[in-house]
């Protein structure tokens, strides 16, 4: 007897966390794809998302719709400055070197918020988790379902963006070969800059979107930020298609897992499936052919 | 081609990525003691040829014999030592250390270094001395030699391009590869180049050239390959190789040659 | 400098060291002191991989708790003599450094870093659930001092006091960074330079660089697995919370900070950021965020380091100005 209904069930819930982590992973790929600099402070993003979030809807008493657009719109400034501070100076330097800055600025910042916000964590009430949908035998919360439509929303907007409009041609363009686009006469700050408004704008959505379905606190960038990358090496670096289908392959295969195999174990799915993949494909899932002497 | 005269054979190399094709059944020998051009509009092949042959990539299909062994399957720090060595179109050189330490580090292959060997054996300490006398011959041969202490990222390019060189030749080829030696050079540089790889054939090794100066290919190669489009178009002697008509019409009114 | 001069300098350098204990009585700046030794072997150790060859490796507390969770093992619960354990604890852990480091050889930059720290959590949780083998988070306690070094007669060195582990670590130290020095200094020093700056061209001057990532991996383990080992048997008590990420980032802050890939800058670094935490006491709590903070400021405006800084100073002489200063 196939558990079906339950399979489902876990399958939808992945899907939801799925949203979360596409959204968290498409920032991540855009910023390698585009500006090739690698972003470890983007879980501190996530968190401050959520926390602007929960600041607004709970102490100002604001609708929750307009604190996650209020979220969004901090978290894009915020990311102005990590390009602004952190990566612009570093720029055409090599790898190395801007994952440290922003390996620095990610300490400074969950430990900035573990100082403001406390260790404690919170929980964002938006009685939207308190309504239940069910269909078929499948329950879900309006929250998550609010999730999963925010998050497929969101990705549709950034699809029309990058395709249809003159800035994205430009973001395809850089991303393909910075020199030439820069013959061209692209600039390539304001091409980083919005690259890291987007990113930016994405992961303060998926923290304002999560904020309500779980607790809150400043150390939770850290592992959204560890499964945003796993996402980002399965669907190969720079890969914005890759990122949203591994996103969501992530979620369901977590949440399959934690609800089959053991839920103590969750974190490690993300962990064990990176290593698997990595040991056979060491350029990710759908990242280009390795060379012999990789 | 008879064997014992030919260093390298290459038969049916193939290249696809994905749904384009870099080479196809590409055959060529390259005779020993000879200077071999391979030309062809840009990204006709010639990189990957060089890749291919130096296991920086590998092949879809094909075979590569170097002085009668497969060398195909080796990687590239194997077909170093086997002695294939190769420069750079886009010099490649470490940037932070200077010009003796770059080649320097190429006698690694001699110096064959371990952890206890470089703790406790002399032995290691008089082959490193020894490895560094090299490199600074190699810069005289480059005329590289008043520079040998400064960084190589303060080079001009004529003088990266000859650090490649010296490199290069500290490997002990047999065989040299050289992806464009000349490119973005004026003609002073260029001469300097040409009159190296003369020097270069003198002491006995084959050299295998990628390159745009129709000037100076002309000028120094005993025999012309012509690639386009992956393909081989024609081969032969220069004069028989600028006369050839496909050849012409794949320049689209070639370069005068001067 | 001359030769002579050199080992002048390095002669009093050692000897002042050696007086250190006589002059300082208080055993909580002894402490510090030993602490200080410790971490500039974690910091050397993890040069060598990050700084060196360019090798991010977010895992490092990983080789440090890994010596001394071995070390402590081998001792308490297979009844191995101290000094035998420390050193097996050094070899086992070039074990895992192996072990990690093949899956490791393919990748490079982010996915590097991204999979050792994930190698470095992985060690953590078995360190806190393995209960059997480990006691959990609860720790392992009463770990056995070294036994005294007899030197026949009535003359012995016994481990009761701190000034004889302040010896212990500084002939550990010496000898390591010795060997260090000499490593950074040979041709195998060079090939982790070339594999840091292009390693594509490392390969094609015929550097297997498989092999010497390998070597250099182990290295890295070996050393820090020796400071774990010491770390055990000085502190007699250790526990997972030691050997977390926070510490990893500790170490990488004192590499960045004192200059990466150069041979002093780590030492620097270790002993900076050992006193460091002392000096500011008060402001203890902000401690992860200005070690943040400094590391970013650190890679943007001086990337090579204190090391770098103070090498700017001095007139530039040709060949020994390079990296390995």
């Amino acid at each position: 007897m196939i558990p079906t209904t339950e399979i489902a069930q876990q399958a939808v819930n992945g899907l939801v966390m799925g949203g979360v982590y596409a959204l968290m992973a498409l920032g991540l790929t855009l910023i390698f794809g585009i500006l090739d600099q690698v972003n470890f402070a983007h879980g501190e993003l996530y968190m401050i998302g959520a926390y602007a979030t929960f600041y607004f809807s709970d102490f100002l008493g604001g609708s929750y719709f307009f604190a996650l657009i209020f979220a969004m719109v901090a978290v894009a400034f915020l990311g102005i400055f990590y390009e602004w501070l952190l990566f612009r100076p570093l720029r055409g330097m090599g790898h190395l070197p801007a994952i440290i800055s922003s390996l620095g600025a990610s300490i400074f910042l969950w430990n900035l918020g573990l100082q403001i916000f406390g260790s404690t964590p919170q929980q964002m009430r938006t009685g939207l988790s308190e309504i239940t949908l069910s269909f078929g035998g499948i329950s879900l919360t309006v929250q998550r379902l609010l999730v999963l439509c925010v998050a497929l929303a969101l990705i549709f907007l950034l699809y029309l963006m990058i395709m249809k409009t003159r800035m994205g041609k430009a973001m395809r363009a850089t991303a393909q070969d910075p020199e030439v686009a820069a013959l061209l006469g692209i600039d390539i700050n304001r091409i980083a800059e919005m690259t890291f408004i987007i990113g930016g704008a994405l992961a303060g959505a998926a923290g304002a979107l999560i904020g309500p379905i779980f607790l809150i606190y400043p150390a939770m960038g850290l592992m959204a930020c560890l499964k945003a990358f796993v996402v980002v090496i399965l669907g190969g670096l720079g890969n914005v298609v890759g990122a949203v289908a591994a996103g969501f392959a992530l979620g369901v295969i977590e949440s399959l897992g934690a609800g089959f195999i053991s839920s103590a174990y969750k974190d490690f799915f993300a962990f064990l499936v990176l290593i698997l993949v990595l040991w056979a494909r060491p350029e990710g899932i759908l990242g280009k052919t390795a060379k012999k002497a990789g | 081609m008879n064997p014992t005269e030919s260093i390298l054979n290459v038969e049916g190399l193939t290249k696809y990525y994905g749904g384009l094709t870099a080479l196809e059944d590409f055959d060529l020998y390259v005779k020993k003691g000879e200077i071999l051009s391979l030309i062809g509009p840009n990204g006709a092949g010639k990189t990957t040829t060089f890749n291919l042959i130096t296991g920086l990539e590998s092949p879809t299909r094909g075979k590569v014999a170097f002085k009668g062994e497969d060398i195909i399957e080796l990687r590239p720090h194997q077909i170093v030592k086997k002695g294939i060595v190769r420069t750079f179109q886009l010099t490649r050189v470490f940037r932070k250390m200077t010009l003796r330490e770059n080649v320097a580090v190429a006698q690694h292959i001699a110096i064959r270094p371990g952890i206890w060997s470089a703790l406790l054996s002399p032995s290691e300490r008089r082959r490193e001395q020894k490895g560094v006398e090299k490199a600074e011959e190699m810069l005289r041969f480059v005329n590289l030699f008043s520079k040998r202490g400064d960084l190589a990222a303060n080079l001009s390019l004529g003088e990266q391009k000859r650090l490649e060189l010296a490199i290069g030749l500290s490997l002990d080829p047999e065989l040299l590869l050289l992806d464009e030696p000349v490119a973005g050079m004026n003609p002073k540089e260029t001469q300097e180049i040409i009159d190296l790889i003369s020097s270069i054939q003198k002491k006995g090794i084959t050299v295998f050239l990628i390159e745009h100066d129709m000037r100076m290919v002309m000028g120094i190669s005993e025999r012309i390959i012509v690639l386009n489009y992956g393909k081989k178009i024609a081969e032969g002697s220069p004069e028989e190789v600028s006369r050839n008509p496909a050849v012409v019409e794949a320049y689209l009114g070639a370069r005068d040659r001067q | 400098m001359k030769l002579w001069t050199k080992f002048l300098v390095g002669l009093l350098i050692v000897g002042g060291l050696a007086c250190l204990p006589w002059m300082i009585k208080n055993p909580y700046y002894l402490h510090i002191i030993i602490m200080s030794g410790i971490f500039v072997l974690l910091a050397s150790s993890m040069n060598l991989i990050t700084g060196c060859t360019g090798r991010l490796n977010l895992g490092h507390a990983a080789f440090y708790g890994i010596g001394a969770y071995a070390s402590t093992l081998l001792v308490m619960r297979l009844g191995f003599p101290v000094w035998l354990a420390m050193f097996l604890a050094g070899l086992i852990t070039i074990f895992f450094g192996i072990l990690i480091g093949v899956p490791c050889l393919k990748l490079k930059g982010a996915y590097l870093a991204i999979t050792t720290l994930a190698f470095g959590e992985i060690t953590r949780l078995a360190m806190m659930n393995l209960v059997g083998l480990t006691n959990g988070p609860l720790g392992i306690r009463g770990i056995p001092n070294p036994p005294p070094i007899i030197f026949g007669g009535s003359l012995a060195i016994s481990f009761e006091s701190k000034t004889s582990y302040y010896y212990l670590l500084l002939a550990l130290c010496l000898v390591c960074l010795l060997i260090i020095r000499r490593l950074l200094s040979s041709q195998i020093g060079r090939t982790f330079v070339a594999i840091r700056e292009d390693e594509v061209r490392a390969e094609t001057v015929g550097i297997d660089t498989t092999h010497i990532k390998m070597m250099n991996f182990a290295l890295g383990a070996f050393f820090a697995g020796l400071a774990g080992a010491f770390y055990a048997h000085y502190v007699r008590f250790i526990s997972p919370d030691t050997f977390t990420l926070n510490e990893t980032f500790t170490i990488l802050t004192m590499v960045v900070i004192g200059g990466l890939g150069t041979f002093y800058g780590p030492i620097i670094g270790g002993i900076l950021f050992t006193f460091l935490p002392e000096l500011l006491r008060a402001i203890a709590d902000y401690r992860m965020m200005i070690y943040g903070l400094m590391m970013s400021v650190a890679i943007i405006f001086m990337p090579e380091g204190i090391i770098g800084v103070l090498q700017s100073w001095i007139p530039r002489r040709t060949e020994q100005g390079g990296r390995s200063g």
